[in-house]
């Protein structure tokens, strides 16, 4: 998509959206204003300016107008539930250190919970390089989602979603496995020294010509020990 | 010899609404034809016809090549273009009188119109044939993606969904271009371990990958992603080049970014007199590109200066300079590193040449045209690098992908995270229909297979996509509860072993995409 550049536009462009947008007088408002007043509408944020290099390039400006209202729906076509009222817990990664995690409740164990003053909380389980690590995480019975954080190694994460009462445990559901992200070269630190080399190529490839590296938490972070191992040296 | 790969991926989402006489969200599609897909067919025919021996890569995703192929489609970008060619007739005139320094510019529009509304006549209305031909003349290798562009790894847990994607994908494909498609395209370079098996065993010889997967592998590469990667089932992977495409694609440095190109925005749908360009625009009175723009990006600020088209094409000469040189200076650095022959996988978005980057056709020929002088350059495509027996890095590639982060992060945030319970549970749900209803035929089969129509356009990356970047966010959101509300429509209907026959009718004539489509592959006991 092609992100609106508002400040490249001009007056009587942003004139134009604004009037579209329903933003009071807006005829009479100056340049600076009108960016401000439309900012605001769309809670735009330094994000769009800077621009993501991946972003993809259709065309438009299309959201400065409510083209939704006229998307009509087929016959027999009603809104989608605000939940399925079956008792499920997923897990989905999200990058390498935070997975995402969602869950329901049937209506009649969330009414047993409720009734019975039963306390929820997910548990995770995480293996990683062999060791088992497991925490807790205290949820609300309205809670729905939730952001895990998860390490990097050789293993797997899941989560369950429990209740408890008077150390009375009972698991609800327990979400599929998701692999955790492993690089040989966050294993292999002892290798780096030697590797000088390799470490330019590999640099190469991933840095633009002002030297940003691309954005990516385990590379960054390969690189930071590379330099740890340099200055070592 | 420094080996380039230049893979270009066409798509976009499938938007199709008869219903309305014009709808806004079709014009992405009109656009990128007239400012992308004919101006590059029209460039790599006549280098073809030069007799110039370059190679390119070109992915058309199975929801645009549907529409490319769709009659009413067709006939509404005629008349799209005719409007185009009115207009530029009338800007030819005005620009006569006023705004003179517009007037060579409006005759280039108009006359590039006129050229590319003859081409697409001459295609008989189906540009894909053109570039069938120079598949067939081997200039081109052709191939395709997951059937609606979902983002793969998110779907990991879902195996019946990954193989529907990637299998309506390359049934697509051999529908349209008669040929089996030994290139996948991983919708935005979406990547999880497990998902090279399924595309090899569905008969694809490569895939593009991330630029970050190989130094973050859990394998040691000792090529730097300048080779191939062998991936653990036998797929070849080629890794993009962040820093040589970045110098293109960064919207902070790259080449369009040059003050000199023309400015994308400055557009005279939004500036000239509403009573003008009324019959151009939207209705009511809705202001919207028109694709006339006068104007040169300059820079960050409002007072833009005029558009100088030669200033331009010598600026363009000289990124094409930059870039080769760019290209030759880093092949020269890793050969003294003992890296011989390294492989560059350049990989674009088509529609940031011409569309987005208007210069970005002419950088394209004069690209191919240079490097080809060049003793030092060959253009080649993946499978001819694979055919050429290349050495391999073998790697364990770790879930990847070009998003923001380089994961799933702009496909899986806040502002469209609540999307995935509702798609995982049609998918769930998609599934116990076919242990539920197996072999159906007639109506109840045509009911199924459109359920899984619903459910593969709504699981398309694109509608995520949006709601990140926000910009058509309410279009997305409509769409997609539209198709996941239609899936619920076939899911509660064959509950209850009915079918809803005014609602079938409607959703095919409103959906003509997978004519072919077969709801057993979400049966998780075929996979």
């Amino acid at each position: 998509m092609i992100l609106v550049n508002i400040e490249s536009l001009s007056l009587s462009e942003l004139r134009s959206i604004a009037e579209q947008e329903g933003i009071e007088d807006s005829p009479i408002l100056d340049r600076e204003e009108l960016i401000d007043a439309l900012r605001e509408r769309y809670e735009d944020d330094d994000e769009a300016d800077s621009g993501d290099a991946n972003t993809r390039y259709l065309s438009g400006i299309t959201d400065f107008r409510g083209i939704g209202d006229y998307v009509g729906g087929l016959p027999g076509v009603v809104d989608l539930p605000d939940d399925y009222s079956e008792t499920e817990i997923h897990l989905v990664l999200r990058n390498c250190l935070w997975a995402y995690c969602y869950w329901t409740f049937s209506q009649q164990e969330a009414d047993e919970i409720a009734d019975t003053g039963r306390s929820v909380y997910l548990s995770v389980a995480i293996m990683v390089d062999g060791r088992m690590d497991r925490f807790e995480v205290p949820a609300a019975l309205g809670d729905s989602e939730w952001n895990l954080s998860i390490p990097y190694g050789d293993g797997w994460a899941e989560v369950s979603l429990v209740s408890e009462k008077d150390g009375d445990r009972r698991i609800h559901a327990v979400s599929k496995r998701i692999q955790l992200i492993d690089s040989y070269w966050l294993r292999h630190r002892d290798e780096m020294k030697s590797s000088d080399m390799l470490y330019r190529i590999y640099l190469s490839m991933l840095t633009t010509k002002e030297g940003a590296l691309v954005e990516n938490q385990v590379v960054e972070d390969i690189v930071e020990l590379f330099r740890e191992e340099d200055i070592a040296k | 010899m420094n080996k380039v790969n230049l893979i270009l991926h066409a798509h976009l989402p499938y938007v199709r609404h008869l219903e309305y006489p014009k709808f806004l969200e079709e014009n992405w599609l009109f656009e990128s034809l007239n400012e992308t897909y004919i101006p590059l067919l029209r460039m790599f025919e006549k280098l073809d016809m030069e007799g110039l021996g370059y190679h390119v890569s070109i992915c058309f995703s199975p929801t645009l090549v549907t529409m490319l192929t769709d009659g009413p489609l067709q006939e509404r970008f005629v008349d799209y273009m005719n409007g185009r060619i009115e207009l530029g007739e009338k800007e030819a005139e005005r620009t006569l009188h006023e705004d003179r320094e517009c007037h060579g510019m409006a005759l280039c529009y108009l006359e590039e119109a006129r050229t590319n509304l003859e081409m697409f006549e001459r295609c008989g209305r189906n540009i894909l044939i053109g570039y069938r031909n120079l598949s067939d003349r081997n200039r081109v290798e052709l191939l395709t993606t997951a059937a609606t562009h979902a983002y793969l790894p998110i779907y990991k847990n879902h195996p019946t969904a990954i193989k529907a994607q990637v299998v309506t994908g390359l049934r697509t494909y051999e529908r349209v271009f008669g040929q089996s498609s030994k290139g996948f395209w991983l919708p935005e370079c979406g990547y999880y371990p497990g998902l090279d098996k399924v595309l090899y065993d569905n008969g694809v010889m490569w895939c593009q990958l991330a630029s970050h997967s190989v130094i973050s592998a859990r394998d040691k590469s000792i090529y730097g992603g300048y080779k191939p990667v062998r991936l653990p089932s036998g797929l070849a992977g080629f890794p993009r080049d962040w820093s040589l495409t970045s110098l293109v694609w960064s919207s902070v440095s790259g080449y369009p970014c040059d003050g000199d190109n023309r400015d994308f925005y400055r557009d005279i749908g939004y500036y000239l007199p509403l009573d003008y360009v009324r019959p151009y625009i939207h209705e009511p009175e809705v202001r919207v590109f028109t694709g006339y723009k006068y104007h040169a990006i300059t820079g960050r600020t409002e007072n833009k200066r005029f558009y100088d088209y030669g200033k331009a094409m010598e600026k363009t000469a000289l990124h094409v300079e930059n870039y080769l040189y760019s290209i030759k200076r880093k092949g020269l650095a890793l050969e003294t590193s003992g890296i011989g022959d390294p492989i560059f996988n350049l990989c674009f978005d088509a529609e940031l040449f011409g569309h987005r980057w208007y210069e970005g056709i002419r950088f394209l020929e004069l690209f191919l045209r240079r490097g080809a002088e060049c003793d030092d350059i060959a253009f080649t495509t993946p499978m001819l690098s694979i055919l050429d027996g290349n050495e391999y890095d073998s790697l364990y590639v770790n879930e990847s992908s070009w998003g923001t982060g380089g994961y799933s992060d702009t496909w899986l945030d806040a502002s469209n995270s609540w999307i995935y319970r509702h798609i995982m549970k049609a998918l769930d749900r998609m599934e116990e229909l076919t242990h539920r209803f197996p072999e159906q035929g007639s109506l109840k089969g045509r009911f199924l297979n459109q359920a899984s129509r619903e459910v593969l356009l709504a699981m398309a990356s694109d509608w995520p996509c949006i709601m990140h970047d926000r910009t058509s966010v309410s279009y997305a959101e409509k769409r997609l509860r539209n198709h996941l509300g239609s899936f619920n429509v076939v899911y509660s209907s064959m509950c209850q072993n009915t079918v809803n026959t005014e609602w079938l009718i409607n959703a095919e004539r409103s959906s003509q995409i997978f004519p072919d489509m077969d709801y057993t592959l979400f049966d998780p006991d075929k996979l």
